[in-house]
């Protein structure tokens, strides 16, 4: 639905042929297949509209097997938007009844528990609150990193700027939204702004990247209509104001004194929003690290393997993406990988094998905090 | 190769030697093998027809599987076609005959850089790009920067006697390599010598590169190497008229000078094109932008003797900001939509000769297309590019904004008017293509290319793929027998 017709099928026409980006495209870099590469997925959907080709179940795993990061676009001079074309490839197929069963089962979790992995929610460690400022986890925080609630309110109480968190946390309709389904994402996302305006903070930091693209690029789309005053922002713009305004005093801790450490751009802040300098300029600010920079960093910098899901529905192949960034990290000397997203640090602990140490943003700073 | 009791078995063989995950039958995916960037299978698809598609694709991980690969092929006499980037324009890509996909890309390992020795070796599936980043890493380069860069493999840019846009200064592919291991269509892995210049014989080297798979397939390649340039600048200059830029290019190259690159545009394509549309610049008469890198005294003063001939000859300095731009956009225009593109009808016709025939073999083919094709309003673009030390290359295009609809009439013209384009290249003492290949598109002339030679040609086929099992259809070598 984000995509109109006559641009799908531009965009369809325009990637059809053209090799220009197969050198950026995530996937293609593990799988090496044609099928796997933007021509081949657009030159696949252009044959399936002429119905020379059927909706087969390599046709569809084609369309889910994709990191949907912005990258090929980010290297496309005529800048079509291959992403949102295969996001409404995948329209169609949740629409057919077509959806691989993973991707059935995902979806039946992010309903049912508002996570993919249908876990129960661990009890709150901090209560909700009535700060101004309000945290959005995201279910790869609350689940699978949950000591970023306990560093997030050390930070809070250290800068002064307490953090209130919502009673009951839910996802946001992201990754719905990434596997196809637009009716599920819509749902969410609106049961997630009446749970925002409930809690009426004047300011909502959203932890995970991915989370933070949706609610900023998508959710508006979607119906949402955020209060007029109400900011939202990624946590690296929080943390990089709060170290601006001298609130937060951050020395490296023996375990990464001296170390190499090189920052890893989520594609929801590099290149979908844009979020690039806020969280260097709080590397910048930590005293005794050396911090270094991915070859391909920035608005360039390769996906951990979780982009589109992958991490939930092809986990061997998001892990294979995942260790290839790890080896780019090691490329560069650094002994420690910092990412501005939870699921990206996730996402490479997942892949890794310790060479490398992971760390959130967050959990940096506050390890910082002394 | 139909579905058949034998294709399950050969399927069964297949993923024997490579594996399920490198096997595949899949609809999706012969579809996706069944063009490559020639215009005429992209043209077949665009009106809704199929063109030939392989019965297996298949993705080897190493010489040993793809020498196990070829051996099963051998046996039941099927075809063969090794893929690389599929980035080529002349359809050496499309699997005539159904047959093997032979897709090297899995195969992309860098096994060794000799910085000593300034030499790489890597398994051929390499992407460029990729090749030229780990390169650039340790402050050397291949100097190799085709289009195609991105998409392109090492083993695509051996096959086809790739170009790119230094050549002028750092040779095509085929100078820049010193060795080949290839998998004959045997199944027997052999290495070509160690070093590419030698007295022993004639070279074995050579008789791989430009094979476009027909010979076997090639697995490794040690490739030379440059160290990254302490500075690379360019400089425009606008002559009155081609005839004069041209002779200011002869001077050049004549006086042994090496510029990186050296582009002369005809009168049309100054007026025209790129220069007006990305430059912003309305000129009339002749352009010319030409690089110099290396060592700065060295850049300093080849830049001083390039600007003293070029003056000489009447040049007018524009000065270099409008180099440099065309240094930082050289790919733009290979991206839609500013790429040409269906619904147009086009190609690249380019072909190469020595400075006596160059302005003949420019005008002639401008006649044929201009005059030859009035009725379909062909359009024909020039430039010279890839000069060599005896004359240069001319890289010249056709383009008709409306062709037919009809695709079978589509074809009868295309083919017509590349017949023509080559035919006039042939008079003038040129080649049928200069960079790109030869594929399909080209096949059916290389008997008038080649003349009475043609026969040691098919001796030399005959010898090493006596079943014709290697990308059959190609380079003018026929059907699998």
């Amino acid at each position: 639905m984000f995509v109109s017709e006559k641009e799908r099928v531009e965009t369809i026409r325009a990637c059809r042929f053209c090799p220009m980006c197969y050198h950026a495209d995530t996937v293609v870099q593990v799988l090496r297949k044609e099928t796997n590469a933007p021509r081949g997925r657009a030159l696949a959907l252009y044959a399936i509209d002429r119905g020379m080709l059927e909706w087969s179940d390599e046709a569809i795993e084609s369309m889910y097997q994709y990191s949907t990061d912005g990258l090929d676009q980010e290297w496309c001079v005529g800048n079509y938007d291959h992403d949102e074309l295969i996001l409404s490839a995948r329209e169609e197929i949740i629409r057919k009844g077509k959806a691989p069963q993973q991707v059935r089962a995902i979806l039946d979790n992010l309903r049912r528990t508002g996570n993919p992995w249908g876990s129960a929610e661990p009890p709150r460690p901090i209560p909700a609150g009535s700060a101004e400022t309000l945290a959005f986890l995201g279910y790869t925080a609350r689940l699978r990193r949950p000591a970023l609630v306990s560093a997030l309110r050390r930070i809070g109480e250290a800068a002064g700027a307490p953090v209130q968190l919502l009673g009951e946390e839910k996802c946001c309709g992201m990754t719905a939204y990434l596997l196809g389904d637009v009716e599920g994402a819509q749902a969410q996302v609106q049961a997630l702004a009446l749970a925002i305006r409930g809690a009426a903070p004047q300011r909502v930091i959203v932890l995970d990247a991915d989370c933070y693209r949706f609610l900023q690029l998508r959710s508006r789309r979607l119906g949402v209509e955020w209060p007029a005053a109400l900011e939202i922002v990624h946590v690296s713009e929080w943390l990089a104001g709060l170290v601006a305004d001298r609130r937060l005093a951050l020395r490296a801790p023996s375990a990464i004194v001296g170390k190499t450490v090189v920052y890893h751009d989520p594609c929801g802040l590099a290149r979908f929003t844009r979020v690039i300098d806020p969280p260097r300029a709080v590397l910048q600010a930590v005293p005794d690290l050396t911090l270094v920079e991915f070859a391909r960093a920035r608005e360039k910098a390769r996906c951990c393997g979780a982009g589109g899901a992958l991490l939930h529905t092809y986990p061997e192949l998001a892990k294979a993406i995942g260790r290839r960034r790890l080896q780019e990290a090691r490329d560069v000397g650094a002994q420690v990988i910092v990412s501005g997203s939870p699921t990206c640090a996730y996402m490479f602990e997942e892949a890794g094998d310790a060479s490398v140490q992971v760390l959130d943003l967050v959990e940096l700073v506050a390890a910082c905090l002394g | 190769m139909t579905q058949s009791l034998l294709h399950e078995f050969i399927v069964t063989e297949l993923i024997d030697i490579a594996g399920h995950e490198d096997v595949s039958v899949a609809e999706v995916d012969r579809l996706v093998y069944s063009t490559d960037f020639f215009w005429l299978p992209q043209m077949w698809l665009d009106r809704g027809l199929r063109p030939p598609a392989p019965d297996v694709v298949v993705h080897p991980e190493s010489t040993q599987e793809v020498a196990r690969i070829l051996q099963v092929a051998a046996t039941h006499r099927i075809p063969v076609i090794p893929c690389g980037g599929g980035t080529g324009s002349q359809g050496a890509l499309l699997p005539l005959y159904g047959g093997i996909m032979l897709d090297m890309k899995k195969m992309d390992q860098i096994l060794r850089i000799d910085e000593q020795s300034c030499t790489v070796t890597a398994q051929t599936g390499i992407n460029g790009q990729h090749l030229e980043e780990a390169l650039n890493a340790r402050g050397l380069t291949l100097a190799h920067y085709p289009a195609s860069q991105y998409g392109a493999t090492l083993g695509g840019y051996l096959a086809a006697r790739g170009s790119g846009t230094l050549s002028t200064k750092y040779g095509k592919a085929e100078d820049m390599v010193l060795a080949l291991e290839v998998v004959l269509p045997s199944g027997q892995i052999i290495r070509t010598l160690p070093v590419p210049n030698h007295a022993v014989g004639p070279g074995l080297l050579q008789l791989f590169v430009g094979c476009e798979g027909t010979l076997g397939v090639l697995t490794e390649a040690t490739m030379r190497l440059e160290p990254m340039p302490e500075v690379r600048r360019f400089q425009a200059y606008l002559f009155p008229r081609l005839a004069v830029g041209v002779e200011a290019g002869r001077k050049i190259m004549t006086k042994r000078l090496r510029p990186c690159v050296m582009r002369l545009y005809n009168e049309r394509s100054t007026g025209r094109g790129w220069i007006r549309d990305v430059l912003k610049l309305q000129l009339e008469g002749s352009y010319m932008v030409v690089g110099v890198d290396g060592p700065k005294e060295q850049a300093d003063l080849e830049e001083r003797l390039i600007r003293d001939i070029c003056l000489g000859e009447g040049g007018k300095p524009l000065g270099p900001e409008v180099g440099e731009h065309w240094w930082l956009h050289r790919y733009d225009f290979y991206y839609p939509p500013h790429a040409r593109m269906l619904p147009k009808m086009y190609g690249t016709i380019e072909s190469t000769t020595t400075f006596n025939n160059l302005l003949a073999l420019h005008n002639e083919k401008k006649r044929v297309i201009e005059e030859g094709y009035a009725a379909w309003n062909a359009n024909y673009f020039a430039h010279l590019s890839h000069w060599f030390p005896w004359g240069a290359m001319v890289y010249d295009q056709f383009q008709i904004e409306r062709p037919p609809q009809d695709p079978v009439e589509a074809i009868q013209l295309h083919n017509t008017i590349w017949a023509d384009a080559a035919r006039a290249s042939l008079r003038m003492g040129g080649v049928l293509n200069d960079h790109h290949g030869i594929g399909l598109k080209l096949g059916w002339l290389m008997k008038e290319q080649y003349g009475n030679a043609w026969p040691v040609m098919t001796a030399i086929k005959q010898a090493l793929d006596p079943q014709n099992i290697m990308n059959p259809g190609k380079l003018g070598f026929g059907a699998p027998r």
